[in-house]
Formats: C-alpha cells, structure tokens, sequence
C-alpha cells in the first residue's frame, strides 16, 4: 500500500498543469527595428473604387511589444521611385494611411525602377524591379462555372501572373463611374501545381506551360449559374520577387502555431529591411455573360 | 649460376613452406543453446594469428603446419583453449559456456579482442543483456531508445526512438532485421520501438567507416539478429509490464539439428479503456466499441543438414491498430446513427537463408527476403432516420514492399586477408497513397477513387573489401558498386570504402576511415513524431538520389580493469538530402508529394569520446558528443545554411549498472544535451496584400535561429531477481525522469490572459512516469 501511495505522489508531483504547458525565459535577440514596405505598383484599376497606386510603410516590431495587434505605420517617410528618366514622389495620406503619388504612375517594359524609403531613426532601405511586358489576354469567356482565359506564354523565360475576374456591380452608387468588384474563384484541375489562391486572385507560375501559345487556363468560379453578369478578366505579369512574397505570406497564414508545418521565411527584396516591391504590368478583357 | 640456384631453392623452398599449411574451420557456438556467437575471437597463441566468427558463427584459420594452440573466446563466456598438432584442414565446432561469475572481474582476457585491434571505428555492439538492464520508459526495453544513449546518436523528441545518427536523419540508416529492412520502426507513434528484446541475439550500430559490404543509406546501419532457438532444451522466458506482456519459447524440434524460437508480445491498452467505453456508452443506450493495441510475433526456425549446409526461416510480423466504431440508437424508433474509424499500420518481415560451407575457406551466404510495410486509415457513418438511409465511407492506403536475393561470400585465404564480396538485387515497390470514397445516399450515390500512381525500381549492388593485415597495421580497403533503375531513369554509384588501423602499441592504436554512401529511397517525414503516415518514396527523374562522404579519425585504447576509451572525429557532407519544402503541410495528402519536398546539401561534424566498462559488478558508459549539424536548401530560409533541428552542441550520457549481488542489480541513466534548433517568431510588420487588406504578419528572422532549453533527465531501474524451482523471475521497478524536469517538445509565442503579455510558452510531454514489470525465465 505504501508503494502504491508512493507511486501516486510521484506521478501528482510531475503531473501539475504547468508541466505541460509553461511560460518560459528564450534570449529574444531581436533586432532594432527595420523598415517594411508593402509597394505593389500597378495592381489598381480603373474600375474599382480606388484606383490609384498606393505603397504602405510598416516598420518591425518585438512581438511582445505590439499587444493589441495594431497596425504599424511609418507616418514621416519620405518615399521616392526612380527610373532613369523619372522620379515620382510618394506623400503619406492620413486618410488611407497609404503613401500616395499625385500623377498616373506611367511605367516602361523593361525598364528597371529602384524604389527608396528613408525615415527617420531607420536604415534606408531600397528594392529594385524591372517592369515586365504585357501579356495580352486573347480571349475571355464564362462557360458555366468556369472562366477561359487564353494567353501566348513568353518562351524561354520564367513568368509570374496574378489573374483576377471583376464583375460590374448591379447596385449603382451615386458615382458616374461604373464599378466592378473581385469574383471569388479557385483553381480549376491540376496543372497548376505551384499556384496560390487568395480567394479572388490566383497566382501563377508558368513551370507547366512556360512558352504554350494559346494556352487556356481554366478557373473554377463560385458564380450564381443564371445570373447573367459583364465581367472583366485581368492578368498582371509580374515579377519572381512578389511570387515568392505572395505564396511565402499565405503559407504562413495557415501556418501559423502549427507544429506540424514547416516554418516559413516572409520573402522580401530590400535592401536593409523587410517587405516588398514589384511591378505589375496588367491586360483587361472584358466579356459578357448571359 | 650459383646464385640463380640459390634463389630458385629458396623460392622452392618458400612454396613448399607455403604448401605446408593447413585450414582450422568451424563454427563457435554457445555450449547450452547452440547459439552462433558472433565475432567470437579465435587465437593461436604460438603464431600469434587470429580470426573472429562472422555472422553465422563461422571461422576460418589457415595456419603452418604443427603445434597450435588456439585460444578461443567471447565476452561474457569462459574462453577455451585447445591444442593439438595441425597435419590437415581440420574441423572443430567450439561450444562456449556463458560465464556465471559475473560478479568477478574476469581473469585471463588478454587474448580477447579489444576495441584497440579492431579495423572497424565507429561501431558498437550491444547484447539483449546490456538492453534490458537500460531503466526505459515503462519499463519497455527498448533497442532503439539504447542506441539513443550512444555517442554519435541522438534521439530526436522526447519519448520517442527517433534515431539521428551522425547529423543524418531517420531515413539515412538502414535497420535490418536478420538481413531485412524495416520500414517502419515504431510502434505507438514512436514511443516504442517494433524490437522485442527477448527475440534478440546481437545488435550492432555502425555511424562510420562503413565496410563495403553496407550500402543504401548514409548515416548508419543498425543490424538487429534474431535468436537462432535453442537446439539443446526447451526454454522460455515472457514478463509482464504496464504497457504490454511478452512470452519467447525456444528449443529443439530435433536435437543438434533443428530449432525454433517464437516470441510474441501485445500491449493490452484497449483491454483496459474498451471495457470502460463500452460500458460508458450503454449506459446511454448507445454501443462503442474500441481497438487499440500494438503487437509482434517474431519467430524463426533452423535446420543444420550437417557442418556444410545450414537453413534458416525467419519471420516478423508486427501492426499498430486503433479503431472506434460508435453507434448511437433512437429510442423511440429503429433510426440510428453510426461512425467507424480505424488505422492500422505494420511490418511483415520474412527471410530465408542458406549457410553453405563450399570449403574450410570459403562460405556462402544466401537470402531470400519479403519486407512489406502498410498504412490503412478507414472512416465512415451511417445513419438512417425516418427510413432515409445514408452511408459514406473513405479508405486511404499507401505502403512499400520489398522482394530481395543476395549472396554473401566470407573468402579467408590466410589470416593475413579476410575477404567479403557479394552481389544483390531489390525490388521496390512504393504504393504513395491511394484514396477511395463511396457515398450512398438518398438524392444520389457517388464514388471516387484517387490515387498516386504505383512506382517500382530496381536496386542493384555488388560489394568486394578485404581485411588486409599488415603487421601492426590492419586495413579494410574495398568499394561498393550500386544502381538504381526506376522506369527510364537509371542511377549508378561507385562507392569507395577504407578502414585503417595502426597498432600503436598493444593497448592503443590509431584509426582512421573513409566512406561514400549513396541512398535511393526517402522517408518523408516530419522529423519529430513517428507517424505511419510516413512515407517511402523513392529517387525519381526529379528527385535525385541522396550522397554522402564521411571521413573519421580517431584513437582506442584499454584502460585498467578492461575499460576501453575511444575518441573519434568525423566530418561529413550530404548532397542531395532532402526536406518538406517550407509551409509543407504533412497532413495535406492532396499536393503531389515530389512538389512538396525540395533538396539540398548537410554538412555534419564533431568529436566523440566514449568511456566502456563491460565486465565486472559495475558496468556502463560514459558518452560525449561535440556536434555540429548544418542544413542548405536554396528553396529554404532563403538559400542560406541554417542549423538542423537537432543540432546539438554537447549531448552528454551515462548508463551505469551495478549488480550489488545475485539479486538486486540497480540500473540508472542521466542524459544532458544542450538545445535543439527551433525556428520561433521574432518580429510582427504590417503588410499590404492584393486582397486589399491590411495584416500583421508573425514572421521568423531565420531557420532555426533559437534555441530551446536544454534536455536532461535520469532514468532509475531496481531488478529483483529470484532463483525458483521452475528458473528465475525478477520484478523491475523503474523511474522514468526520476525528477520530473519538463523538457521541451515544442516552443510557442502565446498569450498570457492574466497579465496580457505574450509570451514564449513551452509544451512538455512527460512527467516522473513510475513502472513496474514482471520477469521470468524458465
């Protein structure tokens, strides 16, 4: 009996709850703060509702530090985008807390640009990317619950889309403007082994089909069956830098507190600071479907 | 001219000296069971020229002709000596009796081998004894959970028998069970190994300077033998514990001629908790029933026709099997709904071997084998409410088998050359995994069947070394010669292999190996729990085959009172290793699996010192490993070279076992390693996305760049030990983390409710786990 009673206390004496689970004291050698820019140029259209391209200034922050999860802006930035003929100004808008350019951004295949962000109490940090071709859509079409689109894939050279559908929106608003909002769509068979999926944009690269002249990608939509609609299919060409940016974000997503994924590095292309830079070189097709 | 005859009389002379010599063969065999004793150590003392027995037990000695005195001898069995006049070839079958002195450090070993005169480094042998006396958690001896506490090795998570040799990973060694590859070593999820010690003769790990004879994996090989059955009288021996009950019975079907020996073991979880949730469920008026249950039957059977031929049948057979299976009944009516869920994995082992003694010099070696490793997960439900009827149901299989034939030939033309050569073939066949779902249901039946296509390869060696002694020098020097053909794609590699040792005097020498390896098949996995969702898959168009070259050098020395020191350096470097790709989700069976993992190079090196004491009232080890353990992927942590998981700086450890006297032996082990690596969240940004959000994103700075706390932890084992009418029985009292450190398994960025902070939070797994088993042998 005295045994037992003796086994009993040991095991109480292990199985206190803090066993399991407890705080513990790891030397965090954060770093001192870092710039981190999000600037995805060329990805806003016309027909949404802002239209203008925009470059969001964070700045890193010790985990144990930012409690609540408020975002975390850099305010008094100075943003400049380079090419060797031009430069364009960036100013923080308080409204959207978006660094802003007050000029059409007019940007030229191939043509490096060189983004630079400084703020006070921060490295500098600067991203160079190189405007890439358009791709043309050759044609778009509904048949049913999937989007055709049709493109010539550049031969010989390695290429990153993002392809969003727009629906023109049924309820009007007090604008003169006809507005168009994302259509939720997802991937279609599987020959889009390295795609990612962002819910109303797909990502892609072109391993599977690199240099296919009318190559038909295939898109599976959540669209009502009979509703007639006018749509819009756009395909931004960009580059391997927001590939690699957008897929390491959205693995990470799910990732998160997950012991059974492997860890993931964010990918970023500055100089002395996280974040990201590209360009995007869009192609609109519209079609109808009724 | 007088020259010219001088020297063809001495040539003559030296050929007729050369003519005068004879062969002394046989096998060296335990004198109360017949048991092959390997590596027993056969001597002359007058020439001073010796051999070993080699796997079955054979030995081969060409000597002059004349006096001998051969000295032969095994560790823990009284050496015999024998001496007579060598006129011919000559065959003696030497019978060895186990030394009961235990407790009296054994006089007269000099002639024994010591770790200074082997050629081989890197290598330790270890007997079911010295296992079972290792206190293990609930009481399980446990093979691979010993190997853990060796230098060199490491155990990976907590409780586990993750193997990590040497900076490789679990799929780098090649754990055979009587010449068999296991695929799957692990039973509960790896928390006990598929090895039941009572089925085992000899194990061996080999981390380096592999001989020619071992290919297919780069970081080790763990060769596991099975008892042969004792050929003199029946014998048993079973116990009981908290996790399972193992019976072995042995003996002779005809005396001196054919045994068998058949060793079963079953954990009895489900006998306890199924009663208990059957019982629970009716009280609701509902029906469960639960499976969960592990068990192994080991059995072999041997025939010797006569000295020259010898036959052998073994076979293995192991599963894991969980399942519920739950009914819930409406009362009032016949409706009722059902659920069925079950997963079961296992190994089916079988071998058959030919001894074939062609002459006193020459001995064969043919195997036959079957290895097939399978993983179903069943679930499905029923119901029916008002007479609507619906039913679903979705399995899910994946796997390897395995058909092999090899022969192995011992060549000894003098005891100056020891030669091993041998050719093989493997066929491989992976099943990826395969899903099939049904559904009936009111509106409309439906099935799908998806399924990654079988593949199957072919895996082809052929392997010459020759143990060359040179004086004090002793080299092991051949090549293994390997292919690999799957569909069109076909892979060769020529693999040289040397071991050096330099007798410095007779109690120290120098060592020094060299080894290329070429691995062909790939265990995915995700490094920590042993999941039967593991797979093997292998090397394809697009997954090349993994490489490694490890050089070692090292000293062996024997101290007084017999204790052997050796301290060996390694460098080794991997190519084409591979890893889950980052953001791989192992659960996620959808993705094609060569998409989901990615290749790259390892670097691994350190130092290992090991302190043995084998005989005597005290035995044990002391162990230390100064490792270093680095990781490269261009698709992962951006390209740059990153710690692996397990890279730990200092692992330290020892096993200590001392027999106070016939009754009570006190058995302990401490074990302190420094941090594994441990990627953890070190920053938040706020980052803009193309679905026009804005997210705080957690992100990591680099691979791996924490650490965790460091491991310790001591294991306590009491036997007592009792002689009976009947034979001898023992109740084992065991402490497993005797002061219940809580060692990390995994490290989180959590929230503190309490005080709102985050914080770093650590989950452990086990606590102070007492345990008591039952022993008997009869």
């Amino acid at each position: 009996m005295k045994k037992i009673a003796l086994l009993f206390i040991l095991t109480s004496w292990g199985c206190t709850t803090d066993f399991f689970d407890k705080p513990i004291e790891i030397d965090n050698s954060f770093e001192d703060s870092k710039l981190a820019p999000s600037a995805i140029l060329g990805y806003q259209n016309d027909f949404e509702e802002n239209p203008k391209d925009k470059i969001f200034v964070s700045y890193t922050l010790n985990p144990f530090e930012n409690l609540n999860n408020q975002i975390q802006i850099i305010e008094n930035a100075s943003v400049s985008l380079t090419s060797p003929t031009q430069t364009y100004l960036f100013d923080y808008d308080e409204n959207t807390h978006f660094y802003l350019n007050e000029d059409t951004l007019s940007f030229e295949p191939n043509t490096t640009y060189t983004l630079k962000i400084e703020a006070p109490g921060y490295e500098t940090v600067t991203a160079s990317q190189v405007f890439p071709e358009e791709v043309p859509i050759l044609n778009a079409e509904r048949s049913g619950n999937v989007f055709k689109v049709t493109i010539n894939d550049n031969p010989n050279k390695k290429d990153y889309y993002l392809l969003k559908f727009f629906k023109k929106n049924l309820q009007t608003i007090s604008t003169d403007q006809t507005l168009f909002s994302p259509v939720y769509v997802d991937i279609f068979g599987t020959i889009f082994d390295e795609s990612g999926l962002c819910y109303t944009c797909i990502l892609l690269k072109d391993t599977t089909f690199n240099g296919k002249q009318n190559f038909e990608i295939l898109i599976n939509h959540f669209e009502e069956e009979s509703e007639a609609a006018e749509y819009i299919a756009v395909l931004y060409h960009t580059t391997e830098d927001y590939y690699k940016y957008d897929t390491s974000i959205r693995i990470n997503e799910y990732a998160q507190d997950n012991p059974f994924v492997e860890p993931i590095i964010i990918h970023s292309n500055f100089e002395n600071g996280l974040g990201i830079f590209t360009l995007m070189n869009k192609s609109e097709y519209s079609f109808n479907y009724e | 001219m007088n020259k010219i005859i001088l020297f063809f009389t001495l040539f003559f002379s030296i050929i007729s000296f050369a003519q005068k010599k004879f062969t002394i063969s046989g096998y060296v065999e335990e004198a109360t069971s017949s048991e092959k004793l390997i590596e027993a150590n056969i001597y002359d003392v007058n020439s001073n020229q010796g051999t070993v027995s080699n796997t079955y037990g054979f030995y081969s000695l060409t000597l002059p002709e004349g006096a001998v005195n051969l000295y032969v001898s095994y560790i823990g069995y009284s050496p015999k000596i024998i001496s007579f006049s060598l006129k011919k070839d000559t065959l003696i079958n030497f019978k060895l009796k186990p030394d009961n002195a235990l407790e009296e450090v054994v006089i007269n070993t000099s002639k024994e081998k010591k770790i200074q005169e082997k050629t081989q480094m890197s290598a330790i042998d270890l007997k079911p004894q010295e296992i079972e006396k290792v206190p293990t958690l609930l009481g399980e001896n446990d093979v691979l959970k010993v190997l853990q506490l060796l230098p060199g090795v490491q155990g990976g998570t907590e409780g586990l028998n993750g193997v990590y040799v040497r900076g490789g990973s679990p799929d780098q060694n090649l754990i055979i069970l009587d010449g068999v590859p296991v695929y799957n070593v692990s039973h509960l999820l790896g928390f006990v190994s598929v090895f039941n010690t009572d089925a085992i003769k000899t194990v061996s790990l080999t981390k380096g300077g592999f001989p020619a004879r071992y290919g297919g994996r780069l970081s080790s090989v763990i060769e596991i033998n099975m008892k042969e059955g004792n050929k003199q009288k029946f014998h048993g021996e079973g116990s009981i514990g908290l996790l399972s009950a193992r019976l072995t019975l042995e003996g002779p079907i005809v005396k001196d001629k054919t045994s068998f020996m058949i060793s079963g073991r079953r954990n009895y979880i489900d006998l306890i908790a199924a009663p208990l949730a059957k019982k629970s469920a009716e009280n609701n008026g509902d029906e469960q029933k639960l499976k969960a249950y592990f068990y192994d039957l080991n059995a072999k059977i041997n025939h010797k026709f006569n000295d020259r031929h010898s036959l052998f049948l073994s076979a293995y057979l192991g599963a894991d099997v969980f399942g519920l299976d739950q009914r819930q009944n409406d009362f009032n009516s016949s409706d009722y709904f059902k659920t069925t869920s079950s997963i079961d994995w296992g190994n089916t082992i079988t071998a058959l071997r030919w001894n074939y003694k062609i002459n006193p010099k020459l001995f064969a070696n043919t195997t036959l084998t079957y290895s097939r490793f399978k993983f179903d997960f069943n679930v499905g439900d029923e119901d029916k409410y008002d007479d609507v009827y619906n039913k679903f149901e979705a399995k899910y299989r994946s796997g390897i088998y395995d058909l092999s034939a090899k022969i192995d030939f011992d060549y000894i033309p003098n005891p100056n050359h020891y030669i091993r050569f041998g050719v093989g073939n493997i066929n491989h066949t992976y099943n990826p995994g395969a899903l099939a779902v049904k559904g009936e249901f009111e509106e409309a039946d439906y099935s799908l069947l998806s399924k990654q296509k079988k593949r199957y390869s072919n895996e082809y060696f052929t392997y010459l070394e020759d143990e060359i002694t040179l004086n004090k020098l002793k080299a092991n020097i051949g090549f293994h010669a390997s292919g690999f053909s799957i569909k069109n794609k076909n892979y060769f590699s020529f693999q040289p292999r040397i071991g050096l040792r330099y007798l410095v005097s007779n109690k120290t020498s120098l060592k020094a190996s060299y080894a290329t390896m070429t691995q062909y098949i790939n265990l995915l996995t995700n490094e920590s729990i042993g999941l039967p969702t593991d797979l093997w898959v292998p090397s394809t168009e697009q997954i090349k085959p993994q490489q490694s070259w490890q050089a070692a050098i090292g000293i062996a020395t024997t101290l007084k009172n017999n204790i052997e020191f050796s301290i060996e350096g390694y460098y080794k470097k991997m190519k084409n290793v591979i890893s889950y790709k980052e953001g791989a989700n192992f659960f996620n069976t959808e993705e094609k699996w060569e998409d989901k993992i990615t290749q790259g190079t390892g670097t691994a090196y350190g130092l290992e010192f090991l302190l043995q004491k084998k005989k005597g009232k005290t035995t044990g080890w002391i162990g230390y490993t100064l490792a270093w353990n680095f990781r490269q992927f261009d698709e992962i942590n951006s390209g740059k070279e990153y710690p692996f998981k397990f890279d730990r700086r200092h692992d330290f450890e020892t096993v200590v076992v001392h027999r106070f006297n016939k009754k009570i032996h006190l058995s302990g082990t401490w074990v302190y390693g420094t941090a594994n690596a441990i990627s953890l969240t070190e920053a938040t940004y706020t980052s803009y996305n193309p679905n026009d959000r804005l997210d705080n994103i957690e992100i990591i700075g680099s691979k791996n760049d924490y650490r965790m706390p460091a491991y310790h932890r001591l294991d306590l084992g009491v036997e007592f030990i009792k002689k009976k009418k009947w034979g001898e029985r023992a109740w084992i009292v065991g402490l497993y983390n005797a002061y219940s450190r809580s060692n990390p398994f995994y490290i989180y960025l959590g929230y503190d409710f309490e005080t709102n902070e985050k914080q770093y939070r650590q989950i452990s797994l086990l606590p102070v786990v007492p345990s008591v088993s039952y022993r008997f042998k009869f």
